[in-house]
């Protein structure tokens, strides 16, 4: 701390009970990210128990070369991509929709039962949806296409179609998550000042000026900031989702496979720490660059709304 | 802390979904499970001079021992017993601690680096051996010490089974004593059989004409169910097997499994290649293409998360192949539960002789960091040799959950329901010497398996490790094309067996397949000229 | 404090808008809902369904059989059950409570303007959530130093704080109008009485929605438990894992049995899956409709300042 941390120093003085107040969180965050964050050199280190973590050799760039010598790099880090940016879109758009529409329902027993029951699909774990998904369109005896040889149709055999799998993914992670993420808008709706609505009722304003000029950007810091924090996982896949959902199945991996099952899946007999370290550091540099970018264009339109 | 979700999603995935068999799921079908044992040529004597050197053991130790799985109910009575003698014997007792089969694969790496103490660990080809004896996480074993603190282990040991816990010279396991074969059977359908006349099931050829029957006058059975798991190969290893055995260069596999590499028993220079390579190769794939064309097999096989014995027990299947201790084990059940169906179960082998599994398949190694290594040696070797507790462990209390019925076999008792039979991880120390195999089973099996232990045979590269150390890389990538590409022809998902064969080895190419087979083979050669050969 | 907005609705007869919209709204809502209660239904039809029928015809509706043995086995040593649930409450309730506490007081200086640093100590937060050391280091760390093994605060603290949390409901604290808080100042309150008095009243959605999110996340763990509890500790394992616990355990015995040619036991684990399910959803859901009085439209901020 030199010259610059005078103001620093100052602030901590006359703003104490504030940082007293960021204390705790931040001594949790400390104790459990930042310290074992020092073993992020594990993924230039060939660990062995011997040494630990700060005296195993360091081995350079070895750990990631696998990953780039796969020939997986470039599809699993679209993939991962694409996916992600495919969720945040549908998800989003399908969670304001409901949270509007819940927030302006006046039947109370209607809205209390729907919000619940949305919530439901969030409590099935991946596992079992894998299952459902398997009896849907399994070839033989799946219901679809039992179904359609009842009714003189061809079956379909989804689980070679490689142009099914993002639908079919898309579609599960909007079931899954349109309880949870409905609930974190609703919750911003309803923070919004009730005097402007009333205010625009005696305007005369129709149903949907009112979510056009008011409710859409009111929650447009809530947007803003579930917008970011998805940018900073974008290189990350749901991992239990695309296990279980496709069943690893090889025959469409192209197009459903994602970096940590392609990690997984290669490194699960291995047990090397350094490659699996390896990877989920090249997870988060990316993720942050693209999230300095995002962050910086957020600043520039809107500063209130910028993460940092 | 993201790397949690990952294992943990894997674990839920080895939980939920296909239950403890994904366990052991990355595990070769060949050392899957273990089998009848191999009676004769078991001469071993147990009587080791047990003064050797004699140890000071002047200090009481309490040693921990790490086992796979779920604490017996009687786990702590049996304990109490072993532990009555080892402290006689060599004043120490063992605490033993568990993890489950749903977590195993997260917690065995951790435990050795988390500075826990602990003494003894189960470790097994499959369960992490190479990749911690390599990362140090084991003491290694010296011949001296072996001589110090385990004379009858010393003594008794089967040469070849120490030969292979080697990694880089040296070793830290002591693999099980105990020489086991798995041989493959079919299980089909006597009711169906005898409406559509089929009298046997004891070839690929019957079992084609079998199912062929099936899809004809059935639909609504499956065939032969395969799953995506761990029998997803089985149809497959039958037929590459015979066209192996029957090659004139009597291909074999080498190394790990997911390599994919064999080499021929004939070839002294060790030329190490692709199976894809094998002239056999496609002839195999082809005939699994048209299998699975004709539906002998469910169109979504590699999602399959259900095993083909729980389809044929369930009454989803007409064709089960497994190995034929599980044949036994569900043989009674489905007797009872489905006397109609007729349960027969048929010799798979086909005429190849049934492997000898590796000696790495079980075993207990020692922790690097263990206070007491010479304590927890001296403790292994009366597990493994002395009978009373090599039996304890393996079987439980004689009398309470288990009766002798002559030298080698024994009766289960009801308790046995808290003690099972061979369960509680006790397979890293079973051996020849004390082994009983449960009675009763399948009809005709006994007379099978006497044929299967006569034409046992040990391959050439049977006991030859591979180290990948310096080929890591190439290992994960070729991995990864054997959970792939691989999966899918050894089930016959391909439109183009020559041209999908075409791909797979230039893929293997591209991940280094070359330099991983160039290293194997050299390590192959220094192995032929250490045995002498 | 007013939920007095709400009444907006009725203050004009009804539009044609809102007819349009009230049917469109029922109809999106109802198939949207049917789509979410359905495989629920499938889960509860399948958790008392026979093993080989889910094996022979996959999940039903409607049982064709019906049978109770997964849920026996799950309640056969009932106050184990009962422990479970017990261990799981108390690490909901605790890691609930503090976790809301120290997150709110956090986002609420974040969220406030005058604060100098709260982009970069925002920064400090969020870096969290894209790096991390990894498992390893992470569990060496909290196993040599902290002490975590077979300890409550293993179950509690790895999950205490969850940045994206954090920073949630610090932007739902950005849109109390800043004008409360000048005048609070004015009035010579201090940052914790502010945010007493008038950050958290003001945000009860967003603390309702964080808690229910984090009481979520400490319910549904079992990968803590599984890390840090030795198997002799059978009496602090949580819910999920100890229903995982059974079910793999029922799953090695038949394993075991097929290694070694003993006969195999009869486990119903397919319904065990599904009954599992049930059982760790039944109380945790009965806890929305308690916070749903929180989410109601139009709370006039006006009326907290009087």
């Amino acid at each position: 701390m030199k010259k610059t941390a005078h103001p620093f120093l100052r602030d901590l003085k006359d703003n104490r009970v504030k940082w007293l107040m960021i204390m705790p969180a931040a001594i949790v965050v400390i104790l459990m990210c930042y310290i074992p964050m020092g073993g992020i050199v594990l993924a230039f280190k060939e660990f062995n128990y011997h040494d630990g973590i700060f005296g195993s050799p360091w081995v350079g760039l070895k750990n990631f070369s696998y990953f780039f010598q796969s020939g997986k790099a470039w599809s699993t880090t679209r993939n991962t991509i694409l996916y992600n940016i495919a969720f945040l879109c549908v998800n989003t758009t399908l969670q304001i929709t409901c949270a509007i529409l819940l927030s302006e329902l006046a039947g109370k027993y209607f809205k209390r039962i729907t919000q619940s029951v949305m919530f439901l699909p969030y409590f099935i774990s991946w596992v079992v949806v894998g299952a459902f998904i398997y009896n849907m369109f399994n070839y033989e005896f799946g219901a679809v296409n039992s179904f359609l040889r009842t009714v003189g149709m061809e079956p379909l055999d989804v689980y070679s179609n490689k142009a099914a799998w993002p639908v079919i993914l898309i579609v599960v992670s909007a079931f899954k998550n349109v309880g949870y993420g409905t609930v974190m808008y609703l919750a911003s709706i309803v923070s919004i000042d009730g005097e402007m609505f009333e205010a625009a009722d005696l305007d005369g304003a129709t149903m949907w000026q009112k979510i056009r000029y008011i409710t859409l950007p009111c929650i447009r810091p809530t947007v803003v900031i579930l917008f970011l924090m998805a940018i900073g996982t974008i290189m990350k896949g749901d991992f239990q989702m695309f296990w279980q959902v496709t069943g690893n199945n090889p025959m469409v991996l192209e197009v459903t496979d994602v970096i940590d099952t392609y990690v997984t899946r290669s490194l699960l007999d291995l047990q090397e720490f350094g490659m699996t370290s390896a990877a989920g550091l090249y997870q988060s540099g990316l993720s942050f660059i693209l999230v300095l970018i995002a962050n910086r264009a957020v600043k520039k339109v809107e500063p209130e709304y910028a993460l940092f | 802390m993201k790397r949690r979700t990952k294992i943990g999603a894997l674990l839920m995935a080895a939980v939920l979904g296909m239950g403890v068999l994904s366990g052991c799921g990355n595990t070769p079908a060949s050392t899957e499970t273990p089998q009848a044992p191999e009676a004769s040529g078991t001469e071993s004597t147990e009587t080791g001079g047990a003064e050797a050197g004699a140890p000071d053991i002047s200090e009481e130790v309490t040693l921990t021992m790490y086992l796979i799985g779920d604490r017996p109910v009687d786990n702590d009575e049996v304990f109490a017993k072993i532990n009555e003698k080892l402290k006689a014997e060599i004043n120490a007792t063992i605490d033993v601690k568990f993890m489950s089969w749903g977590e195993y694969e997260s917690k065995y790496p951790l435990i050795f680096a988390s500075g826990e103490e602990w003494d003894i660990i189960y470790t097994a080809d499959w369960c992490f051996y190479n990749a911690q004896a390599t990362k140090q996480g084991f003491w290694e074993i010296t011949q001296e010490a072996l001589e110090t603190y385990a004379p009858m282990t010393a003594e008794t040991i089967y040469s070849e089974a120490w030969e292979q816990a080697k990694v880089n010279g040296q070793v830290y396991m002591l693999p099980m004593n105990y020489k086991e074969i798995t041989s493959y059977v079919y299980m089909a359908r006597g009711d169906l059989m005898d409406k559509y006349e089929i009298t046997s099931v004891a070839s690929l050829d019957e079992a084609e004409a079998y199912m062929d029957a099936i899809v004809a006058n059935e639909p609504t059975l499956i065939p032969l169910d395969v799953g995506s798991d761990y029998d997803k190969l089985f149809v497959f290893d039958r037929m590459w097997e015979k066209a192996n055995w029957e090659s004139e260069e009597k291909v074999a596999g080498i190394g790990t499994w997911q390599a994919i590499g064999s080499v021929s028993e004939l070839d002294d220079t060790a030329a190490v290649k692709g199976n894809y390579d094998q002239a056999e190769f496609q002839g195999v794939i082809e005939r699994l293409k048209d299998w699975k064309d004709r539906g002998f097999w469910s169109k979504n096989a590699v999602v399959n998360t259900q095993n083909n014995t729980e389809s044929f027990q369930a009454g989803k299947s007409a064709l089960a192949l497994c190995n034929a201790n599980t044949a036994k084990s569900i043989y009674a059940q489905m007797s009872t539960e489905h006397p109609e169906w007729d349960v027969r179960v048929f010799d798979a082998q086909d005429g190849v002789p049934p492997i000898l599994n590796s000696y790495l398949a079980n075993g207990m190694s020692i922790f690097s960091k263990s206070k007491n290594p010479e304590r927890a040696l001296m403790a292994l070797d009366y597990l493994r040799n002395d009978t009373e507790v090599n039996s304890l462990f393996c079987y439980g209390i004689e009398g309470k959950h288990w009766e002798a019925s002559g030298d080698n076999a024994l009766v289960s008792l009801p308790d046995s329901a808290n003690y099972a039979y061979d369960s509680n991880c006790n397979w890293g120390v079973r051996n020849d010497a004390n082994w009983r195999v449960v009675e009763g089973g399948i009809p005709g099996l006994e007379e099978l398996n006497e044929v299967w232990k006569e034409n046992a045979r040990s391959r050439r590269y049977q006991t030859f490790v591979f180290d990948d150390s310096s080929v890591k890389n190439e290992v994960a990538a070729i991995t990864e094309i054997f959970n792939t590409d691989y999966k899918l022809l050894g089930l016959g998902f391909t439109d183009d067996p020559a041209g999908d064969i075409a791909k797979l080895k230039e893929k293997m190419t591209t991940a280094g397949a070359d330099t991983v087979y160039a290293e194997m083979q050299k390590q192959a050669q220094e192995f032929l000229a250490a045995q002498g050969e | 404090m007013g939920m007095a907005g709400a009444k907006h609705h009725g203050k004009k007869p009804i539009g044609r808008d809102r007819v349009i919209f009230n049917i469109l709204s029922y109809v999106i809502l109802a198939v949207l809902s049917a789509a979410c209660l359905l495989p629920f239904l499938l889960v509860l039809s399948g958790s008392v369904s026979e093993q080989y029928s889910i094996q022979l015809h996959g999940y039903r509706l409607i049982p064709e059989t019906v049978s109770f043995e997964a849920y026996k086995m799950l309640f056969r040593i009932p106050e184990e059950l009962l422990r479970a649930y017990g261990v799981t409450i108390f690490v909901t309730v605790t890691g609930t409570v503090i976790g809301l506490w120290f997150t709110s007081m956090a986002a609420y200086v974040l969220a406030n303007r005058d604060f100098r640093y709260r982009y970069q100590v925002s920064f400090f937060f969020y870096f969290t959530s894209i790096f991390g050391g990894g498992l390893v280091p992470w569990y060496i760390f909290n196993t040599k130093y902290l002490h975590f093994h077979n300890s409550m605060i293993a179950l509690i603290l790895p999950i205490l704080i969850n940045v994206t949390y954090l920073l949630i409901l610090k932007s739902y604290m950005m849109s109390i109008p800043e004008a409360l808080y000048e005048s609070a100042k004015l009035d010579g309150a201090g940052d914790f009485r502010i945010y007493l008095s008038i950050a958290l009243p003001l945000s009860k959605a967003g603390l309702a929605t964080v808690g229910l999110f984090i009481a979520l996340n400490y319910w549904n763990d079992w990968y803590n438990a599984m890390l840090f509890l030795d198997e002799g500790r059978r009496d602090m394992y949580p819910l999920q894992y100890f229903l995982n616990n059974i079910l793999t355990k029922a799953q090695a015995m038949n394993a075991a049995a097929a290694r070694s040619g003993i006969p195999a036991s009869d486990v119903p684990s397919e319904p065990m899956k599904l009954a599992m399910t049930v059982v760790a959803t039944g109380p945790i859901i009965l806890l929305y409709p308690f916070l749903q009085k929180y989410f109601v439209k139009g709370v006039t901020i006006g009326a907290v300042k009087g």
